[in-house]
């Protein structure tokens, strides 16, 4: 056990160091100059050179990216271009916000898709379940800004006034006396991300509800009920470990789109603030964190996998599993 | 606070996103320095009070939402995005202003500037009574401080360029309210640099993040990107304003959630409503649009040292082109005022009389001919930076076809374009409205920051800096419409149309003045006009 994780610890590393090239790389290499960009169209030469030397867009490209992978390891992340606030402090904000809307979603979304899942695949094939398919391929169809303007529309603007349409959180009140401006992002992303474990539930129950053994549970006249419960339902639990690892790591991104909707002062809107003013070191570092939070996420996930599921946790007992025989991390769908 | 990203440049227009900029009156009026001699005064009228139709009402909070980012900075001297210009006209006062319908400069902390010598010496007086907002009597010396923190070469601020007749190594004080400049050139235009926000006077030894200014209203909080607090300057030293007890300014990251804010009623305004998203608000009773034609313009740029745009008919042709009701309907969404091929229709100098320039593609086809070029091919390269840019340039596209002109449009990356965005033989511009003079400065001068049709015409010259010299108002501004019907006669630019503001605001508010002078949203951003009704 220790081995696979040091194994996936290893190998995640390696993505986020790649990450971390790509990332230079488009923000450095794209055609055309980030000062320029920022600056505008008029803005006079003196300004544009002052700018440049600022953001050490002079140094060659290699030296820029040892230099900023240096202060990103030794956890010296810099200031903003911009707001010359500290990176970690804008990170910091930006994850406690995203990190409570992550955090509700999940509590939220989970219960809701293990309930749902569950019931579609004990009346599999029945009307409620042919209705429960339509409706979450529905959500699955519909983009998460789309959800978004449509719930304000309704909630907020047009249909109805019952909530904000806007997160004007106020930096001067303490956040909790604020909550209702959470309620409308989380809502959006719940609705987004619901429809994935409802299926996969669904699809991991029926297979389950027509094995042998709850054949032979049934045969032994044990109760339907005691037969779901006891028997069926804590075999999709690796399923629902798997696809909660997924929504966070699609919360991780879809907050972005979702953020800005609501303005939102999350990483997601921290993170548009940032490339709309081209600071560079503030979108690194974030997408950086971004990485390194996907990576953490699969390998725990993978790591829950193996001690829920009984096949593999006694393999992991006798032998380190080969890294194949463990279920892989899901690809996040975006 | 850092200057970093804050020089040289202003947005003016702050939709689809905020990261648009217009250098305008900020940018260096490079090459237009020279002597001269001559005698005169030059005048002003006296503050102007906003015309109103009911009595104001004292009290309340406004919370007026904008596009804003964390780059935002409470350092009049420094700003660059109408966010910061918003909250700047609040904090701080500048020594001139243009009244809301017409480019004719009004005094606010100067209480006369005298040009002399042919306009090489600046003579200001502030004044009496005025009071910084911690108490401080507000003197020449703070007017004096603020000219050598705009002007200091190491570190010089947005409005250095627009300043630069000052010679900050000779100002005279002649008592607490009076310094007499010696010009680095004559400067006839020299109370109409005043009114851009980032030369608003700031207090000797200014701090930006104590900011003291003797604006309608005092600091209480700033958060870049996300909100800030100002209250009522009780000492405020015009009579009666402001009336209401406080000011919020919210940030916002895009125009949908700041629309949104505006219709569920979580800001009482919000600036520049993008032009296809108007409706939204029209239909609400409680909700008022605030439209403005301030002589925003995207001119088609032809560059006449290039050819086949060096022939005066080749550009004659192609402004005979155009079907400007057209452009303003397609690219503008019918939010536009048609335009004559000059710029700054509010300026007092403009030519109103000449005849408007209509489509005519029969003329412009005996044009090309004459000229030689009746197979006319157009390298349109352009960017999309700007809300109707590329629409307006599909219209021009369509209405060349009629006239058998081939037009290839080539959208290029805005960070391809700009670097060199005075070499393009066909493109296109975006200006804010300025001052006659200024513009002429920075377009229509060879070596002005801003001359994409490289336009260096002698007679614009002498023209030019003979109005510098002339401190007879009127007779200066002859001499700026002499120019404009330059312009209009054979000039470089196609100035089909002036882009509106649209503002929404909630009808609890009164006070908004559409501003046709200078085109910035919900009247200059001047919410010490603003009553609760």
């Amino acid at each position: 056990m220790a081995k696979l994780i040091a194994r996936r610890l290893a190998f995640g590393v390696l993505i986020v160091w790649l990450v971390s090239v790509i990332v230079f790389l488009a923000t450095q290499l794209l055609p055309g100059d980030a000062a320029r960009e920022l600056l505008g169209r008029y803005a006079t030469p003196a300004s544009v050179a002052y700018l440049q030397n600022e953001m050490h867009l002079n140094e060659p490209a290699l030296q820029q990216y040892l230099h900023w992978l240096s202060d990103l390891v030794t956890g010296h992340w810099g200031k903003s271009l911009v707001s010359q606030d500290s990176v970690a402090a804008i990170v910091g904000n930006g994850v406690k916000y995203t990190g409570l809307e992550m955090i509700l979603t999940t509590l939220i979304a989970t219960p809701i898709a293990l309930a749902v899942g569950s019931l579609s695949a004990m009346r599999s094939e029945g009307a409620l379940d042919q209705v429960l398919s339509v409706l979450t391929l529905i959500l699955v169809a519909l983009p998460a800004f789309v959800i978004a303007i449509a719930l304000v529309f309704v909630l907020a603007t047009t249909v109805f006034h019952v909530l904000p349409a806007t997160s004007l959180v106020g930096s001067s009140q303490p956040f909790w006396s604020q909550l209702e401006y959470v309620i409308l992002p989380t809502a959006t992303l719940v609705l987004a991300v619901v429809p994935y474990p409802i299926r996969m539930i669904r699809a991991s129950m029926v297979e389950v509800l027509r094995s042998d053994y709850v054949s032979l549970a049934r045969l032994h006249g044990i109760s339907e009920r005691r037969v779901i419960f006891r028997h069926a339902l804590p075999n999709a639990i690796a399923t629902t470990v798997q696809v909660t690892a997924l929504n966070l790591v699609f919360l991780a991104g879809g907050v972005v789109v979702v953020e800005n909707v609501f303005n939102y002062p999350g990483i997601g809107y921290a993170f548009v603030q940032a490339v709309n003013d081209r600071d560079i070191p503030t979108i690194q570092t974030i997408v950086v964190v971004l990485a390194i939070f996907y990576v953490l996420v699969n390998l725990v996930a993978d790591v829950l996998v193996v001690l829920v599921t009984p096949r593999l946790r006694v393999g992991a007992a006798k032998a380190t599993p080969r890294l194949e025989d463990v279920p892989l991390s899901l690809e996040p769908m975006a | 606070m850092s200057p970093s990203l804050r020089e040289g440049t202003t947005r003016e227009s702050s939709f689809p996103t905020r990261r648009k900029f217009v250098a305008g009156s900020l940018a260096a009026v490079g090459g237009v320095a020279l002597a001269a001699a001559g005698c005169s005064s030059s005048s002003t009228s006296a503050p102007a009070s906003s015309a109103a139709s009911t009595t104001p009402r004292r009290g309340g909070t406004l919370t007026v939402g904008s596009l804003g980012s964390t780059s935002d900075s409470l350092d009049p001297n420094t700003l660059t995005s109408n966010m910061d210009l918003e909250r700047c006209f609040n904090l701080y006062d500048t020594l001139t202003y243009f009244p809301h319908d017409a480019l004719n400069v009004q005094y606010g902390l100067a209480e006369s500037m005298e040009l002399t010598q042919g306009a090489s010496v600046a003579t200001i007086r502030i004044r009496d009574g005025i009071t910084w907002h911690n108490g401080k009597p507000f003197t020449i010396d703070d007017v004096m401080y603020t000219f050598s923190r705009i002007l200091n070469p190491k570190n010089p601020g947005e409005a250095a360029g627009s300043l630069a007749s000052i010679n900050q190594n000779d100002m005279q004080k002649l008592d607490q309210r009076t310094v007499r400049l010696k010009l680095n050139y004559p400067d006839s235009i020299f109370p109409e640099r005043f009114y851009i926000p980032q030369t608003s006077v700031v207090p000797v030894g200014f701090d930006p993040a104590n900011p003291v200014g003797t604006g309608p209203f005092t600091y209480q909080s700033f958060t870049p990107g996300q909100q800030s607090v100002f209250t009522r300057y009780p000492n405020y030293w015009m009579p009666g304003q402001p009336y209401l007890d406080k000011l919020v300014i919210v940030d916002f990251s895009d125009n949908t959630s700041q629309v949104n804010a505006l219709l569920s009623g979580q800001v009482d305004a919000i600036d520049s409503v993008p032009l296809n998203n108007t409706s939204t608000i029209q239909g609400r009773a409680n909700l008022k649009l605030l439209k403005a034609s301030g002589g925003y313009y995207q001119p088609i740029v032809m560059r006449v040292d290039a050819a086949p745009y060096n022939d005066v008919r080749v550009r004659q042709a192609v402004r005979l082109l155009v079907d400007r009701p057209q452009m303003i309907s397609l690219a503008y969404n019918g939010y536009g005022t048609i335009g004559n091929d000059m710029p700054c229709p509010s300026d007092p100098a403009y030519p109103h009389s000449l005849p408007q320039r209509v489509q005519d593609i029969g003329q412009a086809k005996s044009l090309l001919k004459a000229a030689g070029q009746p197979d006319l091919s157009i390298n349109f390269v352009t960017a999309d930076e700007d809300y109707g840019l590329i629409p307006g340039a599909e219209v021009f596209v369509q209405n060349a076809q009629a006239a058998g002109v081939k037009v290839n449009l080539n959208v290029i990356q805005a960070s391809v374009y700009n670097p060199k965005f005075t070499d393009w033989p066909f493109t296109q511009g975006y200006y804010g409205n300025k001052p006659l003079g200024i513009m002429i400065a920075l377009r229509y001068i060879k070596g002005g920051t801003l001359n994409d049709t490289r336009w260096n015409d002698p007679e614009t010259n002498t023209l030019y800096f003979d109005a510098l010299k002339d401190t007879n108002v009127a007779q200066r501004n002859e001499k700026f419409q002499a120019i404009a019907q330059i312009l209009y006669d054979r000039g470089g630019d196609v100035i089909h149309s002036f882009r509106e503001t649209v503002d929404g605001y909630s009808s609890s508010f009164d006070g908004f003045t559409a501003d046709t002078a200078t085109g910035w949203s919900l009247g200059q951003y001047r919410f010490r006009e603003v009553w609760t009704s």
